[in-house]
C-alpha cells in the first residue's frame, strides 16, 4: 500500500503548496506499528509524515466542525469518514467548499484489541498490510496472515460502502467484505433488555463514545447540563441507559456507522450496534440513509406529506 | 520474609479458606470487557495471574459511584443517614505490582495526615494487598522507566510470581505472612527461585526509555510546544484518567427525590471542560491546552512536590486505550530530551 501512501503525501503536498488549503488532517505513524495518530500538516515539507495502513482507524471528520469553519482544510479520508462529512455539510456545520477531500478506497481497518488475542505478541509486531488473503502481520518472529473476520474492526465487517461518496482526489481501490457479520443483539425483547442491562452496567461514563463521534458536536451535551438535569453522573446501569439511549435518539438518522464509539469503548459496550439498528429503523420508515450525498438535508429536516408517523399510525 | 510455592490447582482451596475470615476481592471476568475487581462470590472464576487486562483496582477502593450520606425529611425533622462503609478484613488478589504501587498514590491522597477520607480509609485500612507478576509482558509497559520498581515491593503484603502451573509466593508484611500459612503452600527450591527471577526480570529489566532516571518533575515545563500538539488531537474524553489506577479526582453531586437527598461521589477528570468551571461561569482552564498540560504536570510534578511520589506507575492502560494514540511515553521522552535534562540515565 506504500504507493497509495506516497500518492497521499504528494496530493497533500500539492494542496498545501497551492496555498488555499491551510492544513491537511491525516493519519501519522503511531507509537506502535499497529497504531496511528491524527496529524495536522501545515507545511508542504511535512506531508511525508502522512501514512496509510490498516491501522488508520480514526474518523478524522470529528475535527472538522472546529477547524473547517472559516478556512479550507484538506483531509485524508476513508469512505465512512466522508459520509460523516456529508452529514456535517447537510447539517450546515461545515461548508463543502471549505474541504479538500483526499478520498480513499477502503478494505477495512484493524482494531488493535482484535490483534491482542492472536498467535503473536503485540510487542513483536513490526508492520501491518492488506493482502488478497486478508491482513498480513509482520513480526520479528515471522509473518502471519489473519482473515478479515479475525482482525477487522467490527463495523468494517458489516460495511459495504467502501468507495468514497464525494472527493476531490480519489486514491486506492475498495475491497468489498467477503462475509457480512450478523447482528450480535438478541431479538426477543426480554433478552434484549437483559443484554443491554448487562452492557450498560459496565459503562464508566468517560464519554469517550460521545467525544470521538463526528455527529456529537453539540456545544453543551444534554448529559453535561446541570439544569435541567437529564441524567445523573453516577455510574449505574440505569443512568448509563439514560445516557446511551438519549444519545442514540440524537444520532438517529445521522449516524453513518463508522463504529468509532464502539472501537474506543474501554469496557467493550457495543454501542455501534444500537446505532446500526436505529439507522435501519430510519431506513425502513423513511427510506433515508445518513451520509448519502444525494440528500440535501437531514431526515429530520425534511417533511413529506406521506411521511409515516408512528403517533398517528398507532406505532 | 517467607518464600513458598502454591500450585495453581490449590488456589481455589486457598481462596475458600480466606473467604471464611475475609472479604476476598479479585478481577472477575465480564462479557466483552476487562475483568473488574469485585468481591468473589461462590461460582466466580477470579483471574489472579495478571494475564488479562483488568479495570484498575481503584474501582474497589474508590468506587466509581458511592453514596456519602442521605438526608430525608420526616415528621421528626431531618434525618441524616451516614454511609461510611463497615468493612470486614479484605484480601485483594490478582492486581499486578504497578497497580499496587498506584494504590500508594491513592493512599497519599486519601489517608493524608491532615485529612483522612473515612470512606476510603474504611476499605483500605482493613485490606491486605496480594500482587502478582504475570508470566508475559505487554507492549505498553514502562514501569521501570518511571521509578525504581524494586521499591514497589514494599507497597504490598504478598507478592506472587506466575511460574506456569504454580505461583512463587513471597510474604512481605506480617499481615501477608498470616494469609499464606496453609498446608497448600510448600517450600520453594532453587529452580523455582531461578524461574521467579526470570519473571521479575521480564518486568524490571524492560528497555528503559530516554526519560528513565531523569527528574521528570524538573523537566516538565509549563511552556512547551508539546501541549499545543497534544491538545490539538486530544478529544477530551476522560478515558486516560478514568482507567488510570493512580488518578483520583472525583466530583460530588446531590440528587433529590421527593424529601430525600442523596449526596454521592463519582469520577471526574481534568480533561472535562466543566472540571474547573466556576459557579459564576469563569473557567480558568478554558480550552484543551491547559487541560492536557494539567494531567501530565499533576502526575509528574505537583504530586511529587506534594507527596514525594509520581502519579504514574507505567501500567500502560492510557497508552493502549487513548483513542488518538497520545502516548504518554512519547510525551515524556520529548519533554525530557531538552537541554534542561542534565542528569545521566541510570545504568541498569
Amino acid at each position: 500500500m506504500s504507493d497509495i501512501e506516497n500518492k497521499i503525501q504528494e496530493e497533500a503536498k500539492k494542496a498545501l503548496e497551492g496555498g488555499d488549503v491551510s492544513v491537511v488532517i491525516g493519519w501519522g505513524a503511531g507509537s506502535a506499528p499497529f497504531k496511528t495518530t491524527p496529524v495536522f500538516i501545515e507545511k508542504p515539507e511535512d506531508a511525508d509524515k502522512l501514512v496509510w495502513n490498516p491501522a488508520c482507524v480514526n474518523n478524522l471528520a470529528v475535527y472538522l466542525p472546529k477547524l473547517a469553519n472559516d478556512k479550507k482544510v484538506g483531509i485524508v479520508a476513508k469512505p465512512c469518514d466522508i459520509r460523516s462529512m456529508i452529514g456535517l455539510i447537510q447539517e450546515k456545520q461545515i461548508k463543502r467548499e471549505n474541504l479538500y477531500i483526499i478520498g480513499l478506497g477502503c478494505a477495512g481497518v484493524v482494531d488493535a484489541f482484535n490483534l491482542d488475542s492472536q498467535d503473536f505478541h503485540l510487542q513483536d509486531v513490526i508492520g501491518l498490510d492488506w493482502t488478497s488473503d486478508g491482513l498480513k502481520v509482520s513480526t520479528t518472529n515471522g509473518d502471519y496472515t489473519l482473515s478479515c473476520s479475525d482482525c477487522l474492526r467490527d463495523m468494517c465487517l458489516v460495511c459495504t460502502k467502501r468507495e468514497p461518496a464525494i472527493f476531490d482526489v480519489k486514491l486506492g481501490e475498495a475491497v468489498q467484505p467477503s462475509d457480512i457479520r450478523e447482528s450480535l443483539i438478541p431479538e426477543l425483547a426480554e433478552e434484549r433488555k437483559a443484554y443491554w442491562s448487562e452492557q450498560f452496567s459496565k459503562c464508566i461514563r468517560c464519554y469517550a463514545c460521545r467525544q470521538v463521534c463526528p455527529a456529537c458536536y453539540c456545544k453543551t451535551c444534554f448529559a453535561d447540563r446541570v439544569e435541567p438535569k437529564w441524567t445523573a453522573k453516577k455510574a449505574t446501569a440505569e443512568e448509563a441507559w439514560m445516557f446511551h439511549a438519549t444519545r442514540m435518539m440524537h444520532i438517529a438518522g445521522r449516524c453513518i456507522g463508522c463504529g468509532e464509539c464502539e472501537r474506543i469503548c474501554p469496557v467493550g459496550i457495543p454501542v455501534a450496534e444500537l446505532a446500526r439498528e436505529m439507522a435501519q429503523a430510519v431506513k425502513d420508515t423513511y427510506g433515508y440513509e445518513a451520509g448519502d450525498p444525494n440528500q440535501e438535508s437531514p431526515v429530520l429536516g425534511q417533511y413529506k406529506e406521506e411521511d409515516f408517523d408512528p403517533a398517528h399510525h398507532g406505532g | 520474609m517467607s518464600e513458598k510455592i502454591i500450585s495453581k490447582d490449590k488456589i481455589k482451596e486457598w481462596i475458600d479458606v480466606l473467604m471464611q475470615s475475609h472479604t476476598v476481592v479479585a478481577p472477575i471476568e465480564r462479557k466483552d470487557a476487562p475483568a473488574e475487581f469485585r468481591e468473589i462470590k461462590p461460582g466466580d472464576e477470579p483471574i489472579i495471574d495478571g494475564s488479562k487486562s483488568m479495570m484498575p483496582p481503584k474501582d474497589w477502593l474508590l468506587p466509581r459511584y458511592e453514596t456519602l450520606f442521605k438526608v430525608s425529611k420526616g415528621a421528626e425533622g431531618a434525618q441524616v443517614e451516614p454511609a461510611v462503609p463497615e468493612c470486614k478484613p479484605t484480601v485483594m488478589l490478582g492486581m499486578w505490582l504497578p497497580d499496587a504501587a498506584a494504590i500508594r498514590v491513592l493512599d497519599r491522597v486519601f489517608l493524608d495526615d491532615k485529612f483522612k477520607d473515612p470512606y476510603y480509609a474504611a476499605r483500605r485500612e482493613n485490606t491486605v494487598l496480594v500482587a502478582v507478576m504475570p508470566a508475559e509482558k505487554r507492549w505498553s509497559w514502562f514501569c521501570n522507566s518511571v521509578d525504581d520498581v524494586e521499591t514497589w515491593k514494599d507497597s504490598v503484603d504478598v507478592l506472587m510470581y506466575d511460574l506456569g502451573d504454580k505461583f512463587y509466593v513471597e510474604g512481605i508484611s506480617a499481615k501477608g505472612e498470616e494469609i499464606i500459612a496453609g498446608a497448600y503452600f510448600t517450600e520453594s527450591n532453587e529452580a523455582d527461585t531461578i524461574a521467579r527471577n526470570q519473571v521479575w526480570d521480564l518486568f524490571a529489566k524492560c528497555d528503559k526509555l530516554p526519560f528513565a532516571g531523569k527528574a521528570l518533575y524538573d523537566n516538565l515545563a509549563w511552556e512547551d510546544p508539546i501541549w499545543a500538539e497534544i491538545s490539538q488531537k486530544c478529544l477530551a474524553c476522560g478515558m486516560c484518567s478514568y482507567m488510570c489506577p493512580s488518578c483520583s479526582c472525583f466530583d460530588i453531586q446531590d440528587e433529590t427525590n421527593g424529601l430525600c437527598t442523596e449526596r454521592y461521589r463519582c469520577r471526574d477528570t481534568c480533561q472535562f471542560e466543566d472540571f474547573t468551571l466556576m459557579g459564576a461561569g469563569h473557567n480558568p482552564r478554558n480550552n484543551q491546552l491547559p487541560r492536557s498540560r494539567q494531567r501530565l504536570l499533576h502526575k509528574f510534578k505537583y504530586q511529587h512536590e506534594q507527596f514525594g511520589v509520581v502519579g504514574c506507575t507505567g501500567c500502560g492502560r492510557c497508552v493502549e486505550l487513548c483513542p488518538v494514540n497520545v502516548d504518554i511515553r512519547d510525551v515524556l521522552t520529548r519533554t525530557c530530551s531538552k537541554e534542561r535534562a542534565e542528569e545521566p540515565v541510570k545504568a541498569d
